[in-house]
């Protein structure tokens, strides 16, 4: 019966349109692996200070533009804020050696590329998860060149009781790596959902056959489907790197980190920070970077937080009102 | 109908199409138990919660599996054909000058598949035995110890394997005996429809999950199982490279290959950071020529 009920809806479920990033852009510079992207939109004035959104190296960075009602993208080019992004790609075995300083360079010329097309002295750069990292690596390493610094659902202090920061501190990177190269988008699939197989296997499944009738919670649910399975692999290197100086050895938050001979010292940070933390969030919990705004030298920052999870921060209709809050305060500052 | 779920394959993720119809089938049970809980049948209630676990968690286990009991197989057949391969190049070749040579690596294959085909204590002491050593002065000892590794991971990894499974079906069988003793209490199943039936049944299944998967038990046996299984494919792929590792063959190692890898990528920092001093220096002679 309930099979039968299932193959019925089979063709409702195909004909489903759910297109996911809706905002159009151009890529104007790519460095063999990596892009930088910049939005179109078509009002002409915008804010002095652009945006670099600086993406995490785990799934695509569309999750931030979904679709149109959600889109933190669009949000941002409505408030006349002129929006960047990286987009690090689908790494090859070719990628393997590819390191965190690496990233931290591309952002480098991406900073430099926009400050010189722009004619600034600064532009703001908004981290999301490992993204976020990486954008307070290099606004620690260069506060000269950022205006604001926005960071989302990012762990800083990886030695948190969450299930998954617990299983990465007891892996061996090396020995992963040294063997399969790249950790595989299939396994990091494998991973994210082992972590909660009753929700993200039984219970979220069967949600949707309970509202295969509902036309947009259909379209949702296939537009998040096909972004959590879009897993590029993360370089060996890299995943060696992240794991063992950040979830075993917790270095960021000690200031201990160090990025080509140069200690990555949080007290640098001196410009206006925004965090924004999801309250449920299991992979990145708020406790993981509160901890951060009391190591910075900022005198203007601030803290918001909704009810929700790691990706329902960019994606939950109910995070619109904090939406709204984060992008005013980003205009206020990019005037 | 076939022609519908084909275009859905297309058009969902490769995962979420499993996911989907394995949910259909789970649902199915889920019915089924939720009727014989309505019947107050509750030794059927079990069988049909019992079924939802191996479709729930084939998912996972498949792809370890693949690791495990597949393996020799696909070994053996791996062998086989390079022989097959090795032979026939030497007769190519050899038939232009009527030469008769030996072919020592389809030699050492044959004789290691027989030696394959018995016990694995037995496969050791062959291998210990001299006369291997000996008669195959080719193959490196770095090679034979990697063997001698691949083994004792194998055996490792198939212990903390089954652990795994163990600690995981443990913990459906608790979370269903709790949820099924709860359901003997209820005065009135009839006000149970089947979507609390089903979201009764999940709450007590994610939170008896929540507590395994961070038990430091399950950590530990997780971590050996995913430690030991590299080491396996490790050692194994360093053997399979000895087999390639000779004058005549064309193809370039896994570890050739990532030596270059590594080159082009120490290459491309240095441009990179040569690119940027250029830069730096153009805008400081703009900045001096201005003046």
């Amino acid at each position: 019966m309930i099979v039968e009920g299932f193959l019925k809806s089979v063709k409702k479920l195909v004909e489903t349109e759910a297109k996911v990033g809706v905002t159009a852009y151009e890529i104007v510079h790519e460095d063999w692996l990596f892009k930088l992207v910049h939005f179109k939109d078509k009002k002409k004035k915008k804010l002095k200070y652009p945006v670099l959104i600086v993406y995490a190296y785990i799934n695509r960075p569309y999750v931030m533009d979904l679709f149109d009602e959600v889109s933190i993208i669009r949000k941002e080019l409505d408030a006349n804020l002129d929006v960047w992004m990286v987009d690090w790609g689908y790494p090859k075995p070719a990628d393997k050696y590819l390191r965190i300083e690496d990233y931290i360079d591309y952002i480098d010329f991406c900073v430099e590329y926009i400050k010189e097309a722009k004619k600034v002295d600064k532009i703001s750069l908004h981290g999301y998860c490992l993204g976020g990292d990486l954008a307070i690596i290099y606004s620690a390493l260069h506060p000269e060149n950022v205006k604001n610094l926005v960071i989302q659902a990012l762990p800083i202090d990886f030695h948190t009781s969450n299930t998954l920061a617990l299983w990465a501190r007891k892996i061996d990177p090396e020995k992963i790596t040294k063997t399969i190269g790249n950790a595989s988008g299939d396994l990091l699939n494998f991973a994210f959902l082992i972590v909660d197989p009753i929700r993200l296997v039984l219970a979220k499944y069967q949600g949707l056959l309970e509202n295969l009738d509902n036309e947009k919670f259909v379209e949702n649910f296939i537009r998040m489907d096909k972004w959590i399975f879009d897993s590029p692999s993360i370089p060996a290197e890299t995943f060696k790197e992240y794991i063992t100086e950040w979830y075993h050895e917790n270095k960021l938050i000690k200031n201990e980190y160090v990025i080509k001979g140069e200690k990555v010292n949080l007290r640098n940070i001196n410009m206006p920070v925004l965090v924004l933390v999801a309250e449920r969030d299991h992979i990145s919990p708020p406790e993981s970077v509160k901890p951060f705004l009391n190591m910075i030298s900022s005198k203007d920052k601030l803290l918001l937080s909704v009810n929700k999870g790691h990706i329902g921060l960019s994606t939950s209709r109910g995070a619109k009102e904090m939406w709204d809050k984060a992008i005013a305060w980003i205009v206020e500052r990019s005037k | 109908m076939m022609d519908e779920l084909e275009k859905l394959y297309f058009k969902l993720p490769k995962e979420s199409f499993e996911l989907l119809l394995r949910n259909v089938i789970i649902r199915e049970e889920l019915f089924n138990a939720w009727r014989y809980f309505l019947d107050s049948d509750f030794e059927s209630l079990e069988r049909s919660v019992d079924k939802v676990f191996d479709e729930m968690f084939r998912v996972f286990f498949k792809q370890l599996k693949l690791f495990g009991i597949h393996e020799k197989n696909t070994f053996d057949e791996f062998l086989r054909s390079y022989v097959d391969f090795t032979n026939s190049l030497l007769r190519f070749w050899f038939s232009f000058f009527e030469i008769k040579e030996r072919n020592l690596v389809g030699e050492f294959l044959e004789y290691w598949m027989k030696i394959r085909e018995k016990f694995t204590e037995t496969l050791v002491i062959g291998l210990k035995h001299e006369g291997v050593l000996r008669e195959f002065p080719f193959i490196s000892k770095d090679a034979v110890i990697a063997v001698f590794r691949a083994i004792e991971s194998y055996d490792k990894f198939n212990k903390s394997w089954n652990e795994y499974k163990n600690i995981i079906s443990k913990a459906w069988v608790d979370a269903n005996k709790k949820f099924v003793g709860y359901l003997k209490m209820v005065e009135s199943p009839e006000k149970i429809d089947f979507k609390d039936f089903v979201d009764l049944w999940m709450r007590e299944l994610s939170s008896v999950y929540d507590e395994v998967m961070r038990s430091e038990k399950f950590v530990r046996v997780q971590s050996e199982m995913l430690h030991n299984l590299m080491d396996f494919l490790r050692y194994k792929r360093t053997f399979n490279e000895m087999l390639f590792n000779y004058p005549s063959n064309p193809f370039a190692l896994k570890s050739e290959i990532d030596e270059a890898y590594k080159r082009i990528q120490d290459l491309k920092r240095e441009v990179n950071r040569l690119n940027k001093r250029v830069k730096e220096l153009e805008h400081k002679l703009k900045e001096v020529t201005s003046e």
